[in-house]
């Protein structure tokens, strides 16, 4: 074992085998230069193809990171078609006939010459941002594709680079690369910032990296010392794996929740309040699953405003940037009700002769959810334009309780895209003009809809399994009501079989199932959510810490077994003496 | 033409999130910008060029435009760059 000492600009622990890339030199042969306007005309194409590329990376970092760090790219955006640089390399086009590739190398480096003479470090770090769009521009103007993307590297890797640049950081792969050693860089550099919100370990000015680190040689990566420690003995590799140990023990563990065997499972927060973010952080939730938005909504006379909403969104959103935040849409209705939608007033409209709003003797069957929101347009358009002037302080997501099929994901798309549509034409310009795309989730907590589960995922981008409603739907028994209290067993195996197809119809499509009923938070249960292939557990903040380590003694193979087995059982006894037989020894 | 001197008092100077805010607000005007520091300008619209003149918080540039609504202009630019407008 042998340490390199560079500076940690980017703090976190990773250990990987390493991946070398070297410096973007290896750019095939320009074409022979055409006349003056075919070479304007490729240029054109480039900066097109190049704007289009930043404009997804910054959406892609806005959704990851947060909307600071998206200005980053929004920033280079600017500097692309900044007169100094795409006025100067057209100018060295059309004036002096250069070849559009030639012209890019001279404005870049004449550019970055000039940032580089200047006596203020920061400012002296643009010179690596122009570079950035010089190298992405030629690679346009030569049809190659973005490194970070071509190299398709192994699983479990650092990448070790002469330098990084905003946009490499930007397209990692975090599941798979996961960390970065460089020869050179600067700890305030816009690479560096990047890799700092996204929790990337970044160890910068290691002298020598490319040409002491061999490929494939397993490194540990530690972001806040600046070392790189090279082949470690296994007294290393325990003592770093102590360190993750250590902050178990303390509570404040937001290592991620991974089986013997790698597979992620990722565990987040159910919360009801702005305040309760900060329960979720200190329990090491890795996101939000749920932000049930009732409390806006019930006990107070009128509903709440749209500055309110977004008041109370936003400040959920920062607080737990860049980690995302599935905000459900209201659920009023079921068990829980608002006064000023009772009044006779306003239900008259939506009455029929039969059904009050409350609908007496069934409520948990009646108007609620998404059923609700439907038919009370005007309030739901004032809470999905707060959830949306909110999106750009963190990693929103919309869920939608107590979907059925396809129709009530559509005719909330077209809602969502008409309030969009409005929020644009009282937007200030390029900055905030493109809110990118807020990713739409499906509750899946009615039998249709687990039914229906491989047509919801189409539609949707993830789908969240509310096993509580599930549960009292598909067992027929209300959880409010003791008397039927034997019969409600999330752990049935006629849920469990739906829970199974709905994960399965979600991973079929490409999106991700989470659960965020509260067997998300039994333990005992956990086996079997990760046999089924389930990304996310959501569940009472305090609940997190002991699921964790239930998934850690686990290796998915073998809870795919365990969940054929218990998917076999022709009752819930069955399902629970199996996970404790199991679990036992 | 109008003009006016400007104490910079945002923290940051006009480094690149600043400077794009910057040249976004002056693309916002009809009237042609100028920022000038000593014997250096910029024009307004390029980021490029108002970060080469590396402003900093203290330094005193002066705001020139000239056009149809060269007052407003040179008002709400001077306004920006003495306010905290990257902290939004």
């Amino acid at each position: 074992m042998f340490v390199l000492k560079g500076i940690g600009a980017s703090a976190g622990i990773a250990a990987g085998r390493v991946v070398a890339r070297a410096a973007d030199t290896a750019l095939p042969a320009e074409p022979p230069p055409g006349d003056r306007r075919q070479e304007a005309a490729r240029f054109a194409a480039a900066l097109a193809e190049s704007r289009r590329q930043l404009t997804e990376i910054a959406q892609a970092v806005r959704r990851q990171a947060g909307e600071r760090e998206a200005q980053i790219f929004a920033a280079h955006l600017a500097m692309l078609e900044d007169p100094l640089l795409a006025g100067a390399i057209r100018a060295y086009i059309e004036r002096d006939g250069l070849a559009a590739g030639q012209a890019v190398e001279r404005a870049v480096a004449e550019l970055a010459a000039r940032f580089l003479a200047l006596p203020d470090a920061l400012l002296r770090s643009r010179a690596d941002d122009i570079r950035d769009l010089g190298a992405r521009l030629l690679r346009n103007l030569r049809g190659r594709a973005d490194p970070a993307h071509a190299a398709g590297h192994a699983a479990g890797a650092v990448l070790c680079a002469e330098d990084t640049t905003p946009s490499e950081i930007a397209s990692l792969d975090t599941e798979q690369e996961l960390g970065v050693v460089t020869e050179r860089g600067a700890v305030n550099s816009h690479a560096a910032i990047l890799a700092r919100a996204l929790g990337i370990p970044l160890v910068i000015g290691v002298s020598g990296a490319l040409s002491r680190l061999r490929a494939g040689e397993l490194v540990i990566v530690d972001g806040a010392s600046g070392e790189v420690l090279v082949e470690p003995d296994q007294e290393t590799l325990a003592r770093y794996a102590g360190r993750r140990q250590i902050r178990t023990a303390t509570g404040g563990d937001d290592s991620p929740a991974v089986t013997l065997d790698g597979f992620r499972v990722e565990l987040a927060a159910n919360i009801g309040s702005v305040k309760e973010a900060a329960a979720a952080l200190a329990a090491g939730a890795e996101a939000v699953g749920v932000l049930r938005t009732e409390f806006l909504f019930l006990d107070r006379t009128a509903p709440p405003s749209e500055e309110e909403q977004f008041q109370a969104y936003a400040a959920v959103l920062r607080a737990l940037a860049p980690r995302r935040v599935v905000i459900r849409t209201a659920d009023i209705g079921g068990d829980k009700e608002a006064a000023y939608l009772a009044l006779p007033s306003l239900q008259s409209g939506l009455r029929t002769p039969h059904s009050t709003f409350r609908t007496g003797e069934n409520p948990a069957l009646g108007l609620r959810g998404i059923r609700l929101s439907l038919r009370q347009e005007e309030m739901f358009r004032t809470q999905l334009r707060a959830l949306l002037r909110a999106a750009p302080f963190g990693n929103l997501a919309i869920l939608l309780p107590m979907v059925c099929d396809v129709s009530e994901v559509r005719r909330t798309k077209e809602l969502i895209g008409s309030v969009q549509a409005d929020l644009q034409r009282f937007d200030l310009g390029p900055w905030t003009s493109d809110l990118g795309r807020v990713s739409v989730g499906v509750m899946v907590e009615t039998p249709a809809a687990a039914v229906l589960a491989a047509e919801l995922a189409e539609q949707a981008d993830f789908l969240s399994i509310g096993t509580n409603d599930l549960t009292q739907y598909v067992l027929a028994a209300d959880r409010t009501d003791q008397a039927v209290a034997e019969w409600y067993q999330p752990l049935h195996p006629a849920v469990l079989r739906l829970v199974a197809t709905t994960v399965d119809a979600a991973n079929r499509a490409g999106k991700w199932a989470a659960i965020c009923g509260e067997v998300a938070a039994d333990a005992l249960a956990a086996p079997l959510f990760v046999g089924m292939g389930v990304r996310e557990l959501s569940m009472a903040p305090a609940s997190i810490p002991a699921v964790k380590q239930a998934i850690r003694r686990w290796r998915k193979a073998d809870a795919e077994v365990l969940l054929s087995e218990a998917l076999k059982s022709k009752e819930a006894a069955e399902v629970i003496e199996l996970l404790s037989r199991l679990t036992a020894d | 033409m109008v003009s006016r001197a400007v104490t910079i008092l945002n923290r940051t100077g006009l480094h690149a999130r600043p400077a794009a805010l910057f040249a976004q607000a002056a693309g916002r005007f009809s009237s042609a910008v100028r920022v000038l520091k000593g014997s250096q300008q910029a024009d307004a619209r390029s980021v490029l060029a108002l970060m080469l003149l590396a402003a900093g918080q203290g330094m005193e540039v002066t705001i020139e435009a000239e056009g149809e609504d060269e007052e407003a202009a040179v008002a709400a630019l001077a306004e920006m760059l003495q306010s905290d407008f990257d902290q939004a």
